[in-house]
């Protein structure tokens, strides 16, 4: 377990700056996800940390070395690609066995220490095969077992998932889950999935163009988001963010007012962005005599209804309000009729407003 | 009725693709025959008696079959020395090609540099200019270097030949492979040239094997240069000799075509033994170089 410290991160290629003093602190044993949209970023730090892209500014410390000057090797790291990278003329063993035979240990300690690893993972009757005679999954788990058998300070995964179906995605995820909690080493992770930054970080950083937009705990990120764009990139369906006016009483929506409270410097006739999730707008035949007590919760506007997605357990409710196009959710039992006008109640308690020039969140 | 008519159609779209499949198989036929016709003459003239040679009507099956030819090839030392020399050549350039050309390749497929781009078209530029225009110079710079009638003369002009070969096919070949290996083998604690021998070569096996076979054809049947740059019948190779069978006043048939199958056959033999690699590394530095 390793300390990791990045500090003013700065990657340039040639007049193009890539990343823009990216500060991350990482403590033992954590389970740190860097999460953003393509071209963020996100990677190329991975790399930096990795030591397959050269810094241009800033400083990288593993444990309490900085490891800036220091080859991939000499990091005390193992990664695990996106596309597996397993070296297609060895076999399982062999490949989980390479950087111990590189570092010149002993036979019966490789022996050993691949054999455990290929237990933990289920990989022994696999040993033999070479990669080219594995499933999907079962390249994966030999790719996590290569960076196992290392029994290094940190573990780098890039996009370890993004190959698989969904449904081994699930599988897998829950595997590196349970992995960290056995091993206990600090992990980076990186990944554009949201459900995956959830599920296993222990502190998502979110990047965008080269910057942290925000970094903190899953919870944190979700209900207590800092920008727009972390308000919008997490959460799929994702949150409502609709141009508004502040009213003295709430918020004009389109020809709608919705009344509720309002952070205390905006004023009335105001331009305010509000961001509400999917799961805090319901049609109001939902709400129970609680939720309709709860002075937070709106009273309910008359809205277009466009479109219903059925998911099983519920239904997404595309609606219209004014010119924004909104979504809500509802039970998967409850009927409801696309084309025809609903009501719709907004509980507004957990409503997010931003400020429109800054993007940032006005508290 | 329209099932009936689908019917038709099926049946006369069946009847086209016969057609033209047998069309096909024509083609392939007469090709061959085309091509493999001297090699099956030159395997029946090599097994007759010279009187026999152009006997009328021309017969590819001999009446018996004379081994005179072998006799003579294999028990005369100066064969035995062409043939030698050609191996000792042909598998210098290779080796020396493909070690030098490798590395060549996997720096231009591997890293960015000042000038990578116009040293890569360099290379391939060097084969725009016709072989025979270079002859004069060559020689030059062969006597000058004190290489005139030595075997290493001659692998180091094929060397110059074979190499832009090598290093296009190898770059080729080596730009399929996904740099995330090398990376993984970096992590794993390879040096770049442990990564390019104990990592990419493997993997690049195909395309090393198609490499090497061109290198070493192409220095085995060059004729050319072996006839400026050698003098002594101990530096001879075999085409050489073959063209040295054809005397003033006569031509010993069966002795020419028997030295010619004995030189062909190696090559015909490794060349049947790798060609699903050639094509295929041909076909991935087509598409890649």
């Amino acid at each position: 377990m390793s300390r990791i410290e990045i500090r003013n991160l700065v990657k340039m290629y040639g007049a193009h700056q890539a990343l823009h003093g990216i500060d991350i602190s990482i403590q033992p044993g954590e389970f740190c996800v860097l999460v953003g949209p393509s071209g963020c970023g996100k990677s190329t730090t991975l790399r930096m940390v990795a030591g397959l892209e050269t810094i241009s500014g800033g400083e990288v410390s593993i444990g309490d070395r900085v490891v800036n000057g220091l080859r991939p090797k000499e990091r005390g790291i193992a990664m695990v690609f996106q596309n597996y990278a397993l070296y297609p003329s060895k076999t399982v063993y062999n490949n989980m066995a390479f950087s111990l035979q590189l570092s010149r240990m002993p036979k019966p300690e490789i022996e050993r220490r691949v054999r455990e690893v290929a237990e933990i993972l289920e990989l022994t009757p696999l040993l033999d095969r070479k990669p080219g005679a594995l499933s999907g999954g079962q390249r994966q788990r030999v790719a996590m077992g290569r960076a196992i058998v290392r029994d290094p300070k940190v573990f780098l995964f890039d996009e370890p998932l993004s190959n698989l179906d969904a449904k081994l995605r699930g599988q897998m995820r829950a595997e590196i889950k349970r992995l960290h909690q056995r091993l206990e080493n600090t992990i980076i992770y990186v990944t554009h999935d949201q459900v995956e930054a959830m599920t296993l970080a222990d502190r998502i950083v979110i990047m965008r163009d080269g910057r942290i937009e925000q970094q903190g705990t899953p919870d944190e990120i979700f209900h207590d988001p800092d920008t727009v764009f972390v308000a919008g990139f997490m959460g799929s369906p994702p949150m409502n963010l609709v141009d508004c006016m502040v009213t003295p009483d709430g918020l004009k929506l389109g020809d709608s007012e919705i009344t509720c409270a309002t952070p205390n410097g905006l004023r009335a006739g105001e331009r305010v962005i509000c961001g509400i999730r999917p799961d805090d707008i319901r049609p109001a035949s939902d709400m129970t005599a609680d939720m309709t007590a709860d002075t937070a919760h709106s009273a309910p506007i008359t809205v277009p209804i466009n479109l219903i997605e059925q998911l099983g357990t519920e239904k997404l409710v595309h609606f219209s309000a004014g010119d924004h196009e909104m979504i809500g959710k509802t039970g998967g039992r409850v009927t409801m009729a696309e084309g025809a006008p609903h009501p719709m109640s907004f509980d507004m308690k957990h409503a997010y407003f931003f400020d429109p020039k800054s993007e940032k969140r006005i508290r | 009725m329209a099932d009936v008519a689908t019917q038709g159609r099926t049946i006369n779209e069946d009847r086209q693709r016969r057609w033209r499949q047998a069309g096909i198989y024509i083609a392939l036929t007469v090709v061959t025959f085309i091509m493999v016709f001297p090699i099956l003459w030159m395997i029946s003239v090599s097994l007759k008696p010279t009187t026999e040679t152009f006997s009328l009507p021309p017969r590819l099956l001999p009446d018996s079959f004379h081994w005179g030819g072998y006799a003579k090839v294999l028990t005369d030392p100066k064969f035995r020395t062409f043939l030698i020399n050609s191996y000792v050549v042909g598998l210098a350039v290779t080796a020396l090609s493909l070690v030098i050309g490798t590395l060549a390749a996997f720096g231009f497929s591997r890293y960015r540099f000042f000038g990578d781009r116009v040293a890569k078209l360099f290379v391939i530029t060097t084969q725009m200019v016709p072989t025979i225009t270079l002859l004069i110079p060559y020689f030059g710079v062969i006597v000058f270097l004190g290489l005139y009638d030595t075997l290493w003369g001659l692998i180091l002009t094929y060397l110059t030949f074979a190499l832009p070969y090598s290093i296009v096919m190898m770059n080729g070949y080596l730009d399929t492979i996904p740099k995330d290996f090398d990376e993984a083998a970096t992590i794993d604690g390879c040096t770049p040239l442990g990564v390019l021998v104990r990592v990419l070569l493997p993997v690049a096996l195909p395309g090393i094997i198609s490499t090497a076979v061109y290198t070493f054809l192409l220095a085995w049947n060059e004729f050319l240069f072996a006839l400026a740059l050698t003098r002594s019948m101990d530096m001879r190779t075999v085409p050489v000799g073959i063209s040295m069978m054809v005397g003033e006043f006569g031509l010993k048939w069966d002795k020419m075509m028997a030295f010619s199958v004995i030189g062909s056959l190696p090559v015909l033999i490794l060349f049947m033994l790798v060609q699903r690699f050639v094509v295929g590394g041909l076909s991935a530095g087509g598409v890649k170089g």
